[in-house]
C-alpha cells in the first residue's frame, strides 16, 4: 500500500519529530510511504513514471492508496489534500493534537464526514493504535499482517548457527529471511491454526 | 493561532460539466443550477469560502469579447473584497477570455485562474467517445476546480489556466494538439506551476514585480483577420480593408511572400494598422507597410491588437504598444 504523508512545513521545528514519529509507525505497519523533504518529494515511485504521470496531466495522487495528514499546524495544503481526498475516495487518517482547527476546517463540509475520512487526535503514547485503526480501511488486520515488525530474540546452539550459516551462505536469503519462511511454511500447512483464526475472527 | 479562511470569487461563463454521467444535468444551464451544481461537491468549501457570480450557462452561446470585459468590471470591482478568482469557462474560446483578460487587469495583485470541463453538454456517448472517456478519467471540472481554487489560494497572481497537473500563463498559452487532462501547454517559463501531491509554483512565477492594479476595459472588436498561403492574391485584402476595420491581422503561412505582395501592393503610411502574425522568428519588422508579430501566440496578438485599439487610434502608439510587454505576453529569447 502506498501511502502520501503530509506534515505542514509552516511550523516544522515543533513537528518534525512528530513526523518522523508518524512515518516510522506508517512503515512498521508495512506501508511505502511518500512524503515531502525540505526541498522535494521522496517517492518508492520511479522517475521514469512519475515522468509519465506528468505527461498524462494527472495528479500523482491518483497513483496513491491513502493519505495520512498531520493537521495539527494550520496549512492550506490540508484543505487541499483533503477536497482530492474526499473526491478520489481516498482511505485518509488526520491526525491532530490538542488546539488543532481540523475538526472546523472539516465542518465546512456540510455533511456528515465520509466513513473512508479518519480524524483522530494523537499523542505518542497511542500512536500505533491509530495508526493500526487506519490499517484496517485497507483491509489488513495490524494483528495477522505479515510485515516483520516486532524484535524477538532467540538463542540457538552453535550446530543451529553453523547450519543456518551454511544454508544462507552466498544466497540472497538472511537467517532470520531463512527462520521466517520455515515458520511461515509450518503456518500455511497447520490446519488446526487455520481453523482457529476462523473460530476467532467469526466471534 | 486560527488563519482566517480565504475567500473566493467564482465567475461561471460555462465549462462547468462534472462529469460524463447525464452530462447536461450535471452542469451549470442557469442561474438556478448554482446551488444544486456546487452541492455535489461538497469538497471545496473545505478550502475556501466560495462566492459563484452567474455570467452565462452550458447551453448558452459561446462567450464573446461583451461577457469578457463584463467579467473583468465584476473582478476589478471586486478585487478587494476576495482572496483570488476562479473563472469556469466553454474551453473553445477559454483562450482568448483568459488573453483579454490578462490586458484588462493591469498589475494584479491576487490570482485570477481560468479552468473547466473538457466534457461538452448533451456528450453522445458513441463508442470512441466512451473509449476515451475510460481512457482519460477525469476530463470533467472536479478536479481541475480543486486545483484551479488552490491557485487562487496560494499561486501567482496573473492571468493564468489550469488542466490537467499543469498552470500555464494565459497570454502565452496554446491548446495542446493530443487529447489529454493538459488541454494548455505553454513555453517553459510560462509554465507557473505544476502539479505533484500538492502545487509546486516554478520560480518564474515567484519573481514578477508589480504597480498599482488598474482596470482598461476598453477594446475595439472591429479587427479582420486574413489567411495568406504562398498564392494569396491581394484582392481578398484590399475587399478587407474596403470594409473599414480599425485593425487586421494576417496569419502568414509564408512571411516572405505576403511581405513582399504587401509591400507592392498596399499604399505606404495606411491608416489602418495591419500586423502579420508568423511563427517564423527573426522577421525583418523594419517598415511602414505592416508590423510583424513572431513572439505572441496568435490569441494574445487578436485581443492584444483589440485591447490597444481601445486605448489608442494613433498608429505610433499602437506600434509601441503592440511592442511592450503589457501582460507579460511575450515569448522570451530562446522559448
Amino acid at each position: 500500500m502506498k501511502i502520501f504523508f503530509f506534515g505542514p512545513k509552516t511550523d516544522i521545528k515543533n513537528y518534525s519529530n512528530a513526523y518522523d514519529q508518524i512515518i516510522e509507525q506508517l512503515t512498521k505497519a508495512g506501508l511505502k510511504i511518500f512524503s515531502k523533504t525540505e526541498s522535494d518529494y521522496v517517492t518508492p515511485i520511479s522517475e521514469e513514471r512519475m515522468a509519465e504521470i506528468q505527461a498524462a496531466g494527472e495528479s500523482v495522487l491518483l497513483h496513491v492508496d491513502g493519505i495520512v495528514i498531520e493537521a495539527t499546524a494550520p496549512d492550506p495544503e490540508i484543505g487541499y489534500l483533503l477536497a482530492h481526498a474526499i473526491l478520489q475516495k481516498k482511505p485518509t487518517l488526520c491526525l491532530y493534537q490538542k488546539g488543532a482547527q481540523i475538526k472546523k476546517t472539516l465542518s465546512h463540509l456540510g455533511q456528515k464526514i465520509p466513513a473512508f475520512i479518519m480524524v483522530k487526535p494523537y499523542e505518542k503514547s497511542n500512536l500505533e493504535g491509530v495508526i493500526a485503526e487506519y490499517v484496517k480501511l485497507f483491509g489488513i488486520d495490524p494483528e495477522y499482517s505479515d510485515v516483520p515488525n516486532i524484535k524477538f530474540t532467540l538463542r540457538i546452539s552453535q550446530k543451529i548457527s553453523h547450519y543456518l550459516h551454511w544454508k544462507t551462505h552466498n544466497t540472497k536469503n538472511t537467517k532470520a529471511d531463512f527462520l521466517r519462511g520455515m515458520i511461515q511454511d509450518i503456518i500455511d500447512s497447520d490446519e488446526k491454526y487455520k481453523k482457529y483464526i476462523v473460530q476467532k475472527k467469526n466471534k | 493561532m486560527p488563519t482566517p479562511r480565504k475567500k473566493i470569487g467564482l465567475v461561471i461563463l460555462g465549462g462547468t460539466v462534472l462529469s460524463e454521467e447525464s452530462s447536461d444535468k450535471n452542469a451549470v444551464i442557469t442561474k438556478n443550477d448554482i446551488k444544486p451544481w456546487l452541492s455535489r461537491m461538497p469538497e471545496i468549501n473545505i478550502m475556501a469560502d466560495i462566492e459563484p457570480v452567474f455570467i452565462l450557462g452550458e447551453k448558452d452561446k459561446e462567450p464573446g469579447l461583451n461577457h469578457w470585459i463584463k467579467m473583468g468590471k465584476i473582478i476589478a470591482d471586486k478585487m478587494d473584497e476576495y482572496d483570488g478568482f476562479v473563472v469556469t469557462h466553454h474551453v473553445h474560446s477559454l483562450l482568448q477570455a483568459s488573453c483579454a483578460l490578462s490586458f484588462m487587469l493591469g498589475n494584479l495583485s491576487k490570482p485570477v485562474v481560468f479552468t473547466g470541463s473538457q466534457i461538452p453538454p448533451n456528450l453522445s456517448k458513441t463508442r470512441t467517445t466512451r473509449k476515451i472517456l475510460k481512457k482519460y478519467k477525469g476530463l470533467g471540472i472536479k478536479a481541475n476546480l480543486i486545483n484551479a481554487l488552490q491557485i487562487a489560494i496560494q499561486g501567482p497572481s496573473e492571468v493564468s489556466i489550469m488542466f490537467g497537473n499543469k498552470l500555464v500563463r494565459a497570454n502565452q498559452a496554446h491548446v495542446t494538439k493530443s487529447l489529454s487532462l493538459n488541454l494548455f501547454n505553454a513555453p517553459t517559463r510560462a509554465v507557473l506551476a505544476t502539479i505533484d501531491f500538492g502545487i509546486k509554483i516554478s520560480e518564474s512565477a515567484r519573481q514578477i514585480k508589480r504597480g498599482a492594479f488598474k482596470f482598461k476595459g476598453l477594446f475595439d472588436d472591429n479587427v479582420s483577420l486574413a489567411n495568406f498561403y504562398a498564392d494569396q492574391n491581394i484582392e481578398f485584402l484590399k475587399w478587407v480593408l474596403e470594409k473599414k476595420p480599425s485593425g487586421v491581422i494576417i496569419q502568414s503561412h509564408d512571411l516572405d511572400t505576403t511581405a513582399e505582395l504587401l509591400k507592392k501592393s498596399l499604399p505606404k503610411n495606411l491608416s489602418t494598422p495591419i500586423l502579420i502574425h508568423t511563427d517564423t522568428p527573426f522577421s525583418d519588422n523594419d517598415n511602414s507597410y505592416f508590423q510583424i508579430i513572431s513572439n505572441m501566440t496568435f490569441e494574445a496578438t487578436l485581443l492584444k491588437l483589440k485591447w490597444v485599439l481601445g486605448q489608442t487610434k494613433n498608429r505610433k502608439q499602437i506600434a509601441n504598444l503592440m511592442r511592450e510587454n503589457v501582460a507579460l505576453e511575450l515569448f522570451e529569447e530562446g522559448e
